[in-house]
């Protein structure tokens, strides 16, 4: 009963707050050009990709590499000039990077003559965030990703695996509508990563966000995803939603028929 | 998240010790041995006119010292030393900043510093006199001439190599130009900034020494050419170990603000 009253209540809020998608990506062109002498080089990258994330959605992004993942999340984010077609967040059109927006790299690009508290500080101060904020803010966020007592520590002084959580924390503490995460456990071991995802989904029922989330893995994709979105060849080749259960372990899933029958489906379609 | 963080301060002997007593340091005090006692040995042998030995050195600085010609000597020389590498340093990094940063105005530069860089600049000295007489001018003009390329070059190389991942993340924050260069560029091309000046300094100690020696009447540069015309070969190797000595300590100083100033750098695991 609690629950079913519950998700009334979600749903009026939604609707009441916001009608249409957190993203939508429409007729996306990106084509990537290159001149040596008499030649000219074009890649299309992006040849008409269409996407949306709705609130509160968590959306993997699969596919091989060089299909184009990394350039759909970089003209989400604003980082690349698309060549054709639309991105839209909220409602508004995307010209550049945001604060709407929470990049989380797959390498952890922090910068290293910043101890990891500056380094939240410094995101904070590009975006324009007040000074007393960000310092509470830089707070919250390292203490969400389990960093307390690291904040002088330099990130060379860090693992791989506490860098890229220096590297969430900076995106969450934007506070943004939507989180762009690149492969952000790619670089890591199995161990840290399974770690990673844990601690990635804890966050997420935590500051409920819609999130895309680049991965080249299937497990990884089934573990976290609501929908996932595969691309091949510059294009969304199919969307396939995960109607599994949550919360979610890699255990369960090795054993839960239904996500069995999506791995084989999403290897035949890869 | 490692075990234990442990932190604590040693004593002064301790970090003396670690740093002046290793294998490295006993290597160097070996070399250093063998060098002076095969020059003994062979000044002994030759006689002292052709080559001074190193025991008989002893006595020339002392006189040196005491009539104050060396300590007056160097003193002249470090002014003009000092003052060079100091125009250079801004002069080079200012340059080196916007030719890095702006890349029209590089590549419109960089046939001009390629050319100035590989004009033998000793032979100028001459005509430096001319233009400014045998003053504190032309010797610092010489100086600068002589190190302002390294420190330039590697200013505008280290701008230009400043990893991308770590602009690209600044501007997903919101970045903008001037935040980008003043706040990411100008750290991260600190590595490069500070090779430049290292190369520099030992580069300004011959300039220096050059522009004396032409000069003939300042400096350690004149004081190792009126002991040559006095056939006092042991002046004049009190007046080169001591520019040898110089340079060691220059660079050494530069080291040593490198390492105050860029504290990120890892040093070493124990
Ligand atoms: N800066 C670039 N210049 C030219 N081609 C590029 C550039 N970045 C990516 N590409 C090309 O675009 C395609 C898609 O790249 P990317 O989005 O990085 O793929 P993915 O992230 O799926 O591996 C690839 O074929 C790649 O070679
Ligand atoms: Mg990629």
């Amino acid at each position: 009963m609690i629950i079913k009253e519950q998700l009334i209540a979600d749903a009026v809020t939604k609707i009441s707050v916001q009608s249409g998608p957190e993203v939508r990506v429409s007729g996306l062109r990106k084509t990537y050009e290159r001149t040596t002498g008499r030649e000219v080089v074009r890649t299309h990258a992006l040849v008409d990709v269409h996407l949306t994330i709705e609130r509160e959605e968590f959306v993997s992004v699969i596919g091989p590499s060089g299909c184009g993942k990394t350039t759909v999340l970089k003209v989400i984010a604003g980082l690349l000039e698309p060549t054709g077609g639309t991105v839209e967040v909220a409602g508004q059109a995307v010209k550049g990077p945001g604060t709407d927006r929470g990049v989380v790299f797959q390498q952890p690009s922090l910068m290293p003559w910043k101890s990891v508290r500056d380094n939240v500080l410094l995101a904070l101060e590009f975006a324009k965030i007040p000074r007393a904020e960000r310092s509470r803010r830089a707070d919250k966020y390292l203490a969400l990703v389990e960093l307390k007592g690291f904040e002088g520590h330099f990130p060379g002084e860090l693992s791989g695996g506490m860098q890229q959580r220096v590297g969430l924390a900076r995106a969450l503490a934007l506070e943004p509508r939507v989180l762009l995460m690149d492969e952000p456990f790619g670089a890591l071991d199995a161990i840290t990563r399974q770690q990673m995802q844990i601690e990635l989904i804890r966050i997420w029922n935590q500051e409920k966000k819609a999130v895309l989330f680049v991965t080249h893995s299937i497990e990884e994709a089934l573990l976290m995803s609501d929908r996932i979105v595969v691309m091949a060849n510059g294009g969304v080749a199919h969307v396939v939603e995960v109607p599994l259960s949550r919360p979610r372990t890699s255990e369960a899933l090795l054993n839960d028929p239904v996500a069995r029958q999506l791995r084989t489906h999403l290897e035949s379609l890869l | 998240m490692p075990a234990l963080i442990e932190r604590e301060q040693l004593s002064w002997p301790t970090v003396v010790k670690r740093n002046l007593v290793n294998l490295e340091r006993v290597v160097q005090l070996v070399l250093l041995v063998a060098l002076i006692v095969t020059w003994e040995v062979v000044g002994r042998n030759v006689g002292t006119f052709f080559l001074a030995p190193p025991s008989s050195l002893w006595s020339a600085f002392l006189e040196m010292l005491s009539t104050g010609a060396l300590v007056a000597a160097l003193l002249d020389s470090l002014s003009s030393l000092l003052a060079g590498f100091a125009i250079a340093a801004v002069f080079g990094i200012s340059v080196g900043f916007m030719m890095g940063w702006y890349r029209p105005v590089g590549r419109t530069l960089n046939p001009f510093v390629s050319a100035a860089y590989v004009i033998p600049i000793a032979a100028l000295v001459p005509v430096f006199i001319i233009w400014f007489g045998l003053g504190f001018e032309a010797r610092t003009i010489t100086v600068v001439l002589f190190c302002v390329f390294e420190i330039l070059i590697s200013t505008a190389t280290g701008v230009q190599n400043v990893d991308t991942k770590l602009t690209e993340a600044a501007r997903a924050f919101g970045a903008n130009r001037w935040q980008l260069f003043t706040r990411v560029v100008s750290f991260a091309s600190m590595p490069y900034i500070f090779a430049g000046l290292r190369m520099g300094i030992s580069r300004a100690v011959k300039g220096m020494v050059i522009a004396e020696l032409l000069f003939a009447v300042t400096g350690l540069g004149g004081l190792i050419s009126s002991a040559a015309n006095y056939y006092r070969t042991d002046q004049v190797f009190v007046g080169v170990i001591t520019i040898a000595l110089l340079g060691v300590a220059l660079s050494g100083l530069v080291q040593v603000a490198e390492r105050a100033l860029l504290p990120w750098r890892p040093a070493s695991s124990s």
